[in-house]
């Protein structure tokens, strides 16, 4: 490894070195959507998540009942013109709970995401970059969260700071944040050896200029696929809360506490469960090949 | 080898401690007095003096440095402390609950490692095929699918539609073998699915870059069988990096036991850790919490020592893992 104060004093004069001009980046960008665009199954992923975001939106209108509305006089009712995808127990409608129900599961999904991945990309960024003791703490640091399973260390948490929203985001948060710590540290620690940088410390680019300009810019693209599939981890991680009773609080709807609470009736009222747990593997898969298609739009080495 | 094994022990123990002092963290963050919090009554429902005295006698007037310190140590000679209501020992507890847990992981664990091990090498053997499209777009699906989802089909369909299988219960492996495998082999799908994905993905661009290597062409023009070729000389290469996710994959399958453990009630760890929590019994839920953290980090050495054997490279130096 190169010894970087060494190179800092053997070049004070920063010279400015001509990064990519702007035209270039913006025609990569292009490159990199029409890759993104020509994938059938990205395509799929796109189609998924915005259907489902769509949904989230525009469940007023698809649907006259609230969520919560309760009607004793038609529970467990199975699908029919009236309640499109039947009703609960408590003969609240379900299409309408699904709708709501999204708002909760994909702001969690993504909120939960970047609450942890953000924090942990700037660690990794910063101890790669750094190296050294501090370095080798933070990286077994993540090795011990790393090493509680993902909905044990949430359970944990939610079971001491309590049930509700905010603090499911935090302890998705705090289970995520390692996987992008480690991911952009090894994306640092690569890209800090490329000939280019070298050849820019060589010329005597400071320090800092190296790492926001022509490192950072390494690391979203990994970045942005970690988050993608964040996304998917944090709404199986809400809706595995949610399914043992120990997520989001009823009477909200959730895609997880419909299906902790259908499946009492799953014998005799199928669709309870199956009607979110659609949801959720949709969601999950969606975010998932949006995540691979962005990973293979910028990766020049794939056609 | 001795030395590195040896290091690698060193190396495990402050994280191991690490783990411990977050989970010491977590529960000290109890919001209010813990007094308050262990006992579930309100400050003023407690006189002064019983609190007081009831502080001392769990040591809760001592530093918090210390107080973590005669936890650790306790934890190592065995002792998780007693349940809050009923004052059993942790121990006592957990030691029925290891078995269901133990057996559905590892069912679990080789499933998701042979199947995922199987569809990536077929994938790779004939990349862009039309088996390779079905096979990825299968593990797409099924690496998408939260172990509850594959979990709640299974049941619905083996026990409730076919009643092949029993919806619930665990038969322990010694008292009736065949019974137990019925009673797990769901719970071990649901686990194992998700896993044999992210392995046979792992597995089929594994095996396809070694399948590109100049020795795998020499071999080819030497004449041999394209099956005996994969089997005699790619087969262990490619496995190496799958080798190194096996460790922390375990953390995975145990998430996948406090989930199945809950649907098709199986009285393993899992299920008493969602108990436990919420019952509010925080001695059952560290205890727990730590024994998962503590078997991954075993598993991950136990892989470390695995792949230096399997790659000379590593144990004779040259850079330190991971």
């Amino acid at each position: 490894m190169v010894d970087r104060a060494a190179v800092a004093q053997t070049a004070p004069v920063a010279t400015t070195v001509a990064a990519a001009p702007p035209g270039d980046s913006r025609r990569g960008l292009k490159m990199a959507l029409r890759r993104f665009a020509r994938r059938r199954v990205v395509l799929v992923g796109v189609v998924i998540v915005a259907a489902e975001l769509l949904f989230a939106l525009l469940v007023p209108f698809l649907t006259p009942y609230s969520p919560l509305k309760q009607d004793l006089f038609a529970t467990l009712a199975p699908p029919s013109g009236a309640h499109p995808l039947g009703t609960d127990d408590l003969g609240r409608d379900i299409l309408s709970r699904l709708g709501y129900g999204a708002r909760i599961s994909l702001a969690i999904g993504l909120t939960g995401s970047l609450a942890g991945r953000i924090p942990g990309a700037v660690l990794g960024l910063f101890v790669g970059y750094r190296g050294g003791w501090v370095d080798m703490l933070v990286m077994r640091f993540t090795d011990a969260v790393m090493a509680f399973p993902g909905i044990v260390l949430t359970l944990a948490i939610v079971a001491v700071l309590g049930q509700g929203t905010y603090n499911i985001i935090i302890a998705i948060a705090i289970a995520g944040w390692p996987h992008a710590a480690r991911l952009i540290r090894g994306q640092v620690l690569q890209a800090r050896e490329l000939d280019y940088v070298m050849a820019i410390r060589t010329v005597g680019a400071r320090e800092r200029r190296i790492l926001f300009r022509h490192i950072l810019p390494n690391t979203v693209q990994p970045l942005l696929v970690s988050a993608s599939f964040g996304v998917g981890g944090a709404i199986t991680l809400e809706s595995g809360l949610s399914f043992l009773g120990l997520g989001i609080l009823p009477p909200t709807p959730t895609w997880g506490s419909m299906i902790n609470v259908g499946f009492q009736y799953i014998e005799i009222a199928p669709w309870l469960v199956f009607a979110p747990a659609v949801m959720i593997f949709l969601a999950v898969l969606g975010f998932n090949l949006l995540g691979d298609g962005i990973r293979e739009a910028f990766d020049p080495y794939l056609k | 080898m001795q030395r590195y094994i040896i290091g690698r022990l060193v190396a495990a123990i402050p994280v191991v401690i690490t783990t411990a002092v977050i989970i010491f963290v977590i529960m000290r963050l109890l919001p209010g007095d813990p007094v308050v919090a262990l006992t579930g009554q309100s400050d003023t429902a407690i006189s002064p003096e019983v609190q007081d005295q009831l502080r001392r006698q769990w040591g809760l007037d001592e530093p918090l440095w210390i107080q973590f310190g005669i936890w650790l140590g306790k934890m190592a000679t065995g002792d998780f402390g007693t349940t809050f209501v009923t004052k059993i020992p942790v121990t006592e507890l957990i030691g029925p609950r290891l078995g269901p847990t133990l057996q559905i992981t590892m069912m679990g664990w080789i499933m998701g490692v042979s199947v995922g091990l199987l569809i990536g090498s077929v994938s790779a053997m004939s990349p862009n095929s039309k088996k390779d499209w079905v096979l990825s777009v299968a593990s797409l699906g099924a690496a998408a699918a939260p172990f509850f989802l594959v979990g709640i089909l299974l049941m619905f369909v083996f026990a409730l539609n076919l009643h092949m299988l029993p919806a619930s219960g665990y038969t322990p492996l010694f008292q009736d073998p065949i019974k137990s495998l019925k009673s797990t082999i769901m719970p071990a799908t649901g686990v194992a699915l998700g896993f044999a994905a992210v392995i046979g993905r792992y597995m089929r661009s594994s095996l396809v870059e070694v399948l590109e290597q100049p020795y795998i062409t020499t071999a080819r023009s030497k004449g041999l069988k394209e099956a005996t070729m994969v089997r005699r000389h790619a087969l262990r290469n490619s496995m190496l990096p799958i080798v190194t996710i096996l460790g922390f994959s375990l953390a995975d399958l145990f998430a996948g036991s406090v989930i199945t453990e809950r649907l098709f009630a199986i009285p393993g760890m899992g299920r008493l850790l969602v108990d436990s929590v919420a019952a509010r019994e925080y001695a059952v839920v560290q205890a727990i919490v730590f024994l998962f953290a503590f078997t991954t980090i075993a598993a991950n050495l136990l892989v470390d020592i695995m792949y230096a054997t399997l790659d000379p490279r590593i144990r004779l130096g040259g850079h330190s893992g991971r």
